[in-house]
């Protein structure tokens, strides 16, 4: 096991690859009560088609690795939430775009039951087609929940705008049609291509000994095979730089109109690390303009064109490249106008090395802010191992940019096709 | 600790953290217009000060301070209103300079020199207004404050309630500057440390940046709602999903010997994954995707939530009616409850882990006038049994329930 300290951060911790590929890292805390251990494979929404070594596509419905989240948690003698619970230790799970995680956390001292448990139930997936059929009603139940939420749906119709195939068009638990078209023998076939330990990352941040831990998941493991599985990755997207629909204005139960104005960039198609560093190059410099940190943001306020909605978004993903602005307003061709005028008048300046020292020195404080929390540090583990860019590395970069590379990122981008979104108040009888 | 009489100080620390957090909490007895002041006053002292006149500054300020963050917020305790002034800042030993008296000198200008004019003024009455929209634009929000609308008729809850927007129009700048003036000299203040901290270092600095007068503790927070009649009302909006709330007596205060046993009851009933009405609402019959019932420690009430589709609110109503049977039946196994116990104990365990939590537990104790460890709840828990969570479940009155059906045609594409 190789340990690792970061003595800056006055943190430690462990990590070590299994026999069979499960890849495991310990943070260790002890001077905390309580353990969060997150148990993830990176199979999430935009996975939903595949594409085997073999060239073969698998297209499932959208939303199936969310709809396998949910059946993860049937056993064959019931439910897995009620093995935790009567262990003191309160499970939950969440899909998102790129991976799906299962995390428990506890204060109990011994953690061995239910460490073991979220290994074998997340490693065995038993269901039966009435239990799938079941499960429908929940989620669709869900999907209707983020729809009348004024916020969620403002983003939902951003990507829905955006994108023409792109998986991210669709809601992370996919539609109810999708989700009444989901099978058993899908699910099975998922689980198996996806969830192999190779795959999988296991993070524990804990009081435990590191030792006592290791032993633990390695004895799990090592009593368990595991069918050898073909190579499998997101089958590629041929998704044109045109956006699906240019201005698209929907009517919901809200009092303010809310406006999303969105960019479709080009995608950053370098490593990991040098995506990552473009996206915070943009991120700073965005900060510097479109925040409190710019003296005409008052203005702005002031005069009206934004309000405290307003924020900005920039998410650089593997195969496409974003750049989002919400606001709440009655006039959103003018707001687009706006947006315009300053990325525009950005181009023409750059950050200055007073303000990046300044976001330098914030964002290392807001890095350092996730030691304080063990499911923080989980989720970081988890994001980082996925991402191929952890919690130092990421502070490092920043700590580094430069000036040249922020305004050469930004020289680069083409804000050419972008999509404006309204959520409308319905209007009253 | 006391530095004089009335300002109440509560140094917690811990070399757990990364951060310092410096939280100032000014008490008073909940009155709905001085609350609809106070949370507009809220608003602005995280704004502004003298000293930093515009955002630009604050930002470089707070941003001197490795992203430091100041947030007020405003919450009430039954028949208390209080204001909360929080700052939280990276401990300077992982900095290249020491700023702990930066920080409290921030807090400071913040709380002492607030910026009160008829700039910030109309700024934070639109945030309000605007903020108060949104809030009620969640089906969800709007639902649970009706209902609690409905509950606290004629009672303090009912202050307690989203204000309408006149009601923050009539608001004016006289208003929030008189409110500051109370709040500083007449409320109860407590101030909160909690990080790797030096207890010298802090009761020198203290009296030096946060010389409060304040006044002295002299009502009692919690009360037991109780409505003579049951009320039922059914709105309807262009929404997805219908939301059904429905609001319980349950005749326990957050300081009576029951009230962990009542805990231990709700769990078991609402709260948990393994409870009742997830068990039976959702996981069986598969009605909605999130149920759940919680107490409201200073009013005595318990409430129920969850979204469903329209055609089976009838039934999701029914259901959770059997469970609520079930347990005034004490029909439920001691397993049940076993469960219901240890999940509490492992929450309660897990609050010196967390920085808001500890500090939310330690001015609970004040604002209860108790002195209890964790180890206490913890042993109340241990202690309930199957009977005791019979006998308070049988006294819980259900008295409102409160609907926001959704209606047919609910959006439509231009």
């Amino acid at each position: 096991m190789k340990k690792t300290v970061e003595p800056r951060f006055d943190e430690t911790f462990y990590s070590e690859t299994l026999e069979n590929g499960l890849k495991l890292i310990i943070w260790h805390k002890p001077l905390f009560t309580s353990t969060s251990c997150i148990f993830a494979t990176p199979y999430g929404a935009l996975d939903h088609r595949q594409k085997l070594e073999d060239g073969t596509i698998i297209e499932d419905p959208s939303g199936i690795a969310h709809f396998l989240e949910h059946k993860m948690f049937e056993s064959e003698h019931g439910d897995v939430m009620n093995d935790f619970s009567e262990m003191g230790a309160n499970v939950n799970a969440y899909t998102s775009y790129t991976e799906t995680c299962y995390t428990f956390s506890t204060s109990q001292q011994d953690i061995s039951k239910p460490l073991n448990l979220l290994l074998d139930f997340v490693q065995e997936l038993n269901i039966s087609d009435e239990s799938v059929e079941k499960e429908k009603g929940i989620i669709i139940q869900e999907l209707a929940m983020y729809q009348q939420m004024p916020d969620s749906r403002l983003f939902f119709e951003t990507f829905k705008a955006l994108f023409n195939q792109h998986p991210l068009k669709e809601d992370i638990g996919g539609t109810p049609e999708s989700v009444s078209a989901t099978t058993k023998d899908q699910l099975l076939t998922c689980h198996k291509r996806n969830y192999h330990p190779s795959k999988m990352v296991l993070a524990v941040v804990t009081p435990v000994d590191p030792q006592i831990i290791l032993d633990i998941v390695k004895t799990n493991q090592s009593a368990k095979t595991f069918e050898p599985v073909q190579s499998i990755a997101r089958a590629e997207i041929n998704e044109s730089i045109e956006t699906a629909d240019n201005h698209h204005v929907i009517n919901m139960d809200v009092s303010n109109t809310k406006v999303s104005l969105a960019y479709k960039l080009k995608p950053v198609i370098k490593s990991d690390l040098q995506r990552t560093e473009e996206e915070w190059a943009v991120r700073c410099l965005l900060e510097s303009h479109f925040t409190s940190l710019n003296p005409d943001y008052q203005k702005w306020l002031d005069e009206e064109i934004i309000n405290d909605y307003f924020f900005y978004e920039v998410d650089f993903g593997k195969d496409y490249a974003v750049l989002m602005f919400m606001n709440e307003t009655e006039d959103a061709q003018g707001f687009k106008t706006f947006i315009e005028t300053q990325l525009n008048e950005l181009r023409q300046k750059t950050i200055s090395l007073q303000l990046l020292s300044q976001l330098k020195k914030r964002y290392a404080g807001q890095a350092m802010r996730i030691f304080n929390s063990s499911e923080d540090i989980a989720a970081s583990i988890i994001r980082g191992v996925f991402g191929k860019v952890d919690t130092f590395t990421l502070i490092h970069l920043i700590e580094s940019l430069t000036q040249e590379k922020i305004s050469d990122t930004f020289e680069q981008l083409d804000f050419s096709h972008s999509s404006l979104i309204e959520i409308r108040p319905n209007t009253k009888n | 600790m006391n530095l004089n009489t009335q300002t109440e100080i509560q140094l917690i620390h811990t070399p757990k953290f990364k951060d310092i957090v410096i939280s100032v909490r000014f008490l008073c007895p909940l009155d709905r217009k001085e609350a609809l002041s106070r949370n507009l006053l809220s608003v602005m002292l995280q704004d502004r000060c003298e000293k930093y006149d515009t955002k630009n500054k604050v930002t470089a300020a707070l941003d001197d301070l490795y992203g430091a963050t100041i947030a007020s917020r405003t919450l009430t305790y039954g028949n208390a209103h209080m204001l909360e002034f929080r700052c939280k800042a990276l401990n300077e030993k992982f900095c290249t300079s020491a700023h702990l008296e930066q920080q409290f000198e921030l807090i400071h200008q913040f709380l002492f020199h607030p910026l009160l004019n008829a700039e910030c003024f109309k700024e934070a009455k639109d945030n309000m207004i605007d903020s108060i929209k949104r809030r009620m634009d969640k089906p969800s929000t709007y639902a649970t404050n009706q209902a609690m609308s409905m509950m606290g008729e004629n009672t303090p809850l009912k202050d307690a309630c989203l204000p309408s927007i006149d009601e923050v129009q009539l608001l004016t700048l006289a208003d929030v500057q008189n409110t500051w003036q109370k709040m500083i000299s007449d409320n109860h203040i407590t101030v909160q440390v909690q990080g790797e901290i030096n207890e010298d270092t802090i009761r020198h600095y203290i009296p030096r940046f946060l010389p409060f007068t304040g006044a002295s503790k002299n009502f009692e927070c919690e009360y037991l709602i109780h409505q003579e009649n049951s009320c039922t009302k059914t709105e309807t909006r262009h929404i997805d999903q219908s939301m059904l709330v429905m609001v319980f007596e349950t005749g326990v205060k957050a300081s009576d010997a029951d009230f962990w046993k009542l805990r231990c009851g709700n769990a078991l009933f609402g709260q948990l994954p393994t409870s009742l009405l997830f068990q039976e609402v959702r996981e069986k019959r598969s009605l909605c995707y999130s149920i759940y019932s919680s107490i409201m420690s200073y009013e005595g009430c318990m409430s129920i939530s969850t979204g469903v589709s329209h055609e089976r609110l009838e039934e999701t109503y029914n259901v959770i009616m059997e469970q609520f049977k079930r347990m005034k039946q004490g029909n439920f196994t001691e397993q049940d409850l076993e469960t219901a116990k240890i999940m509490l104990k492992d929450s309660v365990l897990s609050t010196s882990d967390d920085m808001n939590a500890t500090l939310n537990f330690e001015y609970q104790n004040l604002l209860l006038n108790q002195k209890r460890t964790l180890n206490d709840p913890l042993k109340d828990i241990e202690n309930t049994t199957k009977d005791d969570v019979v006998r308070l479940f049988n006294q819980i009155q259900h008295k409102v329930t409160y609907t926001l059906k959704q209606e047919v045609s609910h959006e439509e594409d231009c």
